[in-house]
């Protein structure tokens, strides 16, 4: 008798347990569901439509996927966006690496450093991409009144091919690089002094410690960081658009700018969904493509 | 702990009252209160200040209306717009080139106007004869224009003056044609410093379309066939057109790059500029600076020049036909005062404030109001937003010195040709 | 040994002058802005002994709010910043502690459904998310600015990381002594996980202080505007100096580098545990 009602009072607990804990998922998973997993769903449908910004809406079946594979603006704008994926992500990770090194180096003034290095990264978007407008602005701005002082040419920093990306990735990196390496410093401070004490006592060369140690121990660090970085570098927008307007011509502008564009500009909502869709599956692929690899060199 | 407890709670209740309160000022105006309109614009120069004033005089003298001005980024400010009334959540009142007129009606983005206005007894045959008729569609009038505003061409006289490139009259001394001004502004370059250029003009957006059209249509192109239904972008006299803008940047008479051309003006690193006549409230505040506004030069013989008009609309909404009435009252008021808007170097849309005193004593106006005459609109075109966008892409790429003239024309040409056949 | 004692002070010196010189060029955009800040209107400050000699004038705060309602801007900016933090630490604390500490059936796949959120880009959902709050009437309103940011699954994980780690003794003691679920959410779990919340509020505040895409389509009054929206917006109003838009910069970072000045050290505490726990 006793085990039985036992029994149903553990029934019953649990039963209250699973209660509570769907109460308490309750105010995070139905935004979750309203705001997130819902407009998924909603864009795929819209993916099908002609739909407009305003006027009646139809379903036109793989019309705008047939569409968005012959578009050459389509792949010319993926194509930037990963162009900036590929030079960004070593970059910053590299770049923030080293800060975290300096830091780590234990120099005279470590805060000074680090708040210098980290401060740009509380900015906001528009204060960062207005700042380095008036630094790269040809005639008037900061670098070229420099330039040509010392009898320097004019450079058109966001109006020239190629040169126009090395303005957006050096602004990037000033703005963000702060968070990749603090990152980096949190890991590094992590590693065991007594490693590095065992290798002195062996002789170890720095050029060993660096590579034999200290490389080694972030790894599950740096895929983070990497992880990271590079979904950021895939929703690249704000800078393109505020310093170059996409340009020259099309070469900034990147897949989240095209969608925006056909959008809104063009009220192309339909459209706009189907390379959405084809966004999300890209940024979706290279993620579990990333994970795959690094979970096979860690060996698990 | 129930410290943070409270804290939070707080904060749900400062968002959800936050919420009430949103959706409580969303509009209802009590008896007694003003009624509230909203009206949105792209101003972007001077002229953005000038109708700031305007607007407060406006809520000044109305006692039963109260506006609220709003200015938007010239480069989104369409998108905002079309955006905002396919959401229900347009201004009652917003400026809109008459040019994209036909974009919004044929979406029916815009009310009729001739309940409202003839409830307010205006008088369409006022505005100038271009203006009344490129405000109505089908015989419905959608639009109150305010100005017709213009390319020109401003001048640093002193400067000029200096380098000894001014007539007996002080004006710049460049006959008409293409070789006059090559030869003109070639002469000034040859005579500058390092640092120093000719002719500034911002190397984006809209700028060079402007000079662009202005080109095109001096030497005899357009943008379409009579219909509408096909581009001819990829005409000899585009091409014209754009070598002459080529050439321009190329020997460094307009050089390229420049990110805002009125501030190298004003900034004394430009002997000339290429801006409409909004920058000259810009220009009149810049200390010691003295200039001339002259008509944009003429290349050929055939008189053109980029114009268009500043016309206030009011979008589609759900709003009652008391507001709708208000916002009315509000646009005439508006078209009755439009010589403080000519503060802003445009031309009034109503012939007797022309043709008034008080408009001929203001200072340049004289100089280029008769090209007026032959200013050149943008024909109706259900995809002129989509067209601005890829020309203003295609010359900014051309003048960076990325793209030759053929490749130019052609990708206009197939630009616009795919908006085009898209809207069928 | 002693060739090794020079080579090392020399590499010593190296890194000292690496490390230095990089700060200065770090620090000098936002020290140019805000020298730039202070000097009259239509100074040209890109010449830089202009810019940093004197006059100075503060005349350019007061323009700048007659031109445009920047304090305002920065007022939504905080308020939505502040009210998305602690909603988010709310509800992601409360899911992260369902999913972790509660036994319930569906579990493991709420877990894949939440992770999975993380790898959409809320770009890529952005025009079904217009049209879904265009029809719920929420564009212009704070809680239409609110809420995109509140299903970002981030926060969730990273505190169940967290709360994984709590050793389940302690909530088995306080269990026995009679507290109930929502007792040990919070007065116990809670209190322990200060320097994740910390984490989680600190990046939620950040991103939301910084979002851009999301406010640039759906605010269209500038009442409503925050500063990511309206600093362009004010930019491309003023186009021909730099002082004024330099000066509305450094007001719109004043509160983040002030924030960022007075709780570093949690700051930086808080990125590195998400590196960790991540």
């Amino acid at each position: 008798m006793g085990s039985l009602n036992k029994q149903h009072d553990l029934h019953a607990a649990q039963r209250k347990e699973s209660l509570a804990a769907w109460l308490f998922m309750l105010p995070f998973l139905a935004l979750y569901a309203a705001f997130l997993l819902f407009p998924i769903f909603r864009g795929l449908y819209t993916s099908f439509t002609n739909a407009r910004l305003v006027g009646t809406v139809r379903i036109i079946g793989l019309e705008n996927y047939a569409e968005m594979l012959a578009d050459k603006d389509f792949w010319g704008s993926m194509g930037n966006t990963l162009y900036f994926v590929l030079i960004s992500t070593p970059t910053i990770v590299v770049v923030g690496f080293v800060l975290a090194m300096l830091i780590n180096a234990k120099l005279k003034g470590t805060v000074f450093l680090r708040t210098a290095y980290f401060s740009s990264y509380v900015l906001s978007m528009s204060v960062v991409t207005g700042l380095w407008i008036f630094i790269f602005q040809p005639y008037t701005g900061l670098i070229n009144t420099i330039i040509t002082k010392f009898g320097g040419q004019e450079i058109f920093w966001l109006s020239t091919r190629g040169i126009v990306w090395l303005a957006i990735l050096m602004t990037t990196v000033w703005w963000t690089v702060g968070f990749d390496m603090v990152l980096f410093l949190a890991a590094l401070q992590n590693i065991p002094t007594e490693m590095y004490e065992a290798a002195e006592i062996d002789g170890a060369s720095k050029a060993q410690v660096l590579f034999k140690i200290t490389i080694p121990m972030l790894r599950e660090s740096t895929v983070l960081v990497v992880m990271l970085q590079m979904i950021a570098s895939f929703k690249l927008f704000g800078q393109t658009y505020l310093m170059a307007g996409g340009g020259p011509g099309t070469h900034t502008r990147t897949i989240v700018h095209y969608i925006y564009e056909s959008g809104f500009t063009n009220r192309r909502l339909g459209y706009a969904s189907t390379m959405s869709i084809a966004f999300f599956l890209v940024v979706l692929g290279f993620s579990l493509l990333q994970r795959k690899l690094f979970a096979n060199k860690e060996g698990r | 702990m129930t410290k943070r407890v409270l804290v939070l709670a707080l904060a749900l209740m400062l968002v959800v009252s936050a919420t009430v309160f949103a959706a409580g000022t969303q509009e209802s105006a009590k008896p007694g209160e003003k009624t509230k309109i909203t009206f949105w614009s792209p101003f972007s120069g001077g002229d953005g200040d000038i109708m700031k004033s305007i607007v407060a005089d406006f809520n000044a003298q109305s006692k039963t209306s109260e506006v609220e001005f709003l200015i938007f980024k010239s480069e989104e400010y369409y998108t905002k717009l079309m955006v905002s009334v396919s959401s229900n959540s347009a201004p009652d009142v917003a400026i809109l080139h008459l040019s994209r007129l036909l974009e919004f009606t044929s979406d029916n983005l815009l009310e009729p106007l001739n309940k409202y206005a003839s409830a307010v007894g205006m008088n369409w045959g006022d505005f100038s004869g271009v203006l009344q008729k490129a405000a109505q569609i089908d015989g419905n009038y959608y639009a109150v224009p305010l100005d017709t505003h213009l390319l020109l061409m401003h001048f640093n006289t002193k400067w000029l003056g200096e380098l000894g490139m001014l007539d007996a009259n002080g004006k710049p001394a460049m006959a008409r044609g293409e070789k006059a001004f090559f030869d003109y502004f070639n002469a000034v370059k040859g005579k500058l410093g390092d640092n120093q250029m000719p002719l500034s003009g911002t190397s984006q957006f809209g700028l060079p379309q402007y000079v662009w059209y202005t080109l095109l249509t001096q030497y005899g192109g357009e943008i379409q066939n009579a219909d509408g239904t096909k581009a001819t972008l990829d005409t000899a006299e585009n091409k014209k057109a754009l070598s002459v803008m080529k050439q321009m940047v190329d020997s460094g008479i307009w050089p390229k790059g420049q990110k805002n051309g009125a501030e190298i003006f004003t900034g004394f690193r430009a002997t000339a500029t290429i801006n409409g006549n909004w920058g000259i409230p810009i220009f009149e505040k810049v200390n010691g600076l003295e200039f001339i506004s002259m008509p944009f030069p003429q290349f050929t013989n055939v008189n053109s020049v980029y114009a268009d008009s500043h016309t206030m609309v009011m979008p589609t909404s759900r709003q009652s036909d008391a507001k709708k009435q208000a916002a009315m009252e509000f646009m005439a008021w508006m078209a009755d005062n439009t010589l403080d808007w000519a503060q802003a170097g445009h031309i009034p849309s109503k012939t007797k404030i022309v043709d008034s005193a008080e408009f001929k004593a203001l200072p340049y106006r004289s100089e280029y109001a008769k090209s007026a005459e032959y200013a050149h609109f943008y024909p109706r075109s259900l995809s002129l937003t989509g067209m601005i966008e890829v020309v203003q892409r295609e010359l900014a790429t051309m003048i960076a010195g990325d793209q030759d003239v053929n490749t130019t024309a052609a990708n206009m040409q197939a630009g616009y040709q795919r908006l085009l056949d898209q809207k069928r | 040994m002693q060739h090794s004692l020079k080579q090392t002070s020399l590499s010593r010196v190296l890194t000292y002058a690496l490390s230095y010189i990089l700060a200065l060029l770090w620090l000098f955009p936002i020290v140019w802005m805000t020298v730039s800040a202070f000097k009259p209107m239509g100074s040209p400050v890109s010449i830089l002994s202009v810019a940093f000699a004197p006059p100075f004038t503060v005349e350019n705060f007061s323009i700048i709010s007659q031109k445009a309602p920047v304090y305002i801007w920065t007022y939504n900016s905080a308020y939505i910043a502040i009210a998305v933090t602690l909603i988010v630490l709310l509800i992601t604390s409360m899911a992260a502690y369902s999913l972790s500490k509660l036994h319930f059936k569906g579990k493991k796949i709420m877990y894949i459904v939440i992770t999975m959120g993380l790898m959409i880009p809320i770009e890529a959902i952005i025009i079904p998310l217009y049209k879904t709050m265009a029809d719920l009437r929420l564009l212009n309103t704070y809680t239409g600015l609110i809420i995109p940011s509140l299903t970002a699954p981030l926060g969730v994980l990273i505190m169940k990381q967290f709360f994984d780690d709590l050793p389940n003794e302690l909530i088995e003691a306080a269990r026995i002594d009679g507290a109930g679920i929502f007792r040990i959410w919070y007065s116990i779990c809670m209190p322990l996980s200060r320097n994740s919340l910390a984490a989680v509020g600190i990046f939620t505040f950040t991103n939301s202080w910084n979002n851009f895409l999301w406010p640039f389509l759906s605010i269209t009054s500038e009442k409503m505007m925050t500063l990511p929206v309206g600093i362009p917006q004010f930019q491309g109003a003023n186009l021909s100096e730099f002082t004024l838009p330099m000066t509305v910069s450094l007001v719109a970072s004043i509160p983040a580098i002030v924030v960022f000045l007075i709780f570093q050290k949690q700051i930086i505490q808080g990125v590195a545990m998400t590196g960790i726990k991540g």
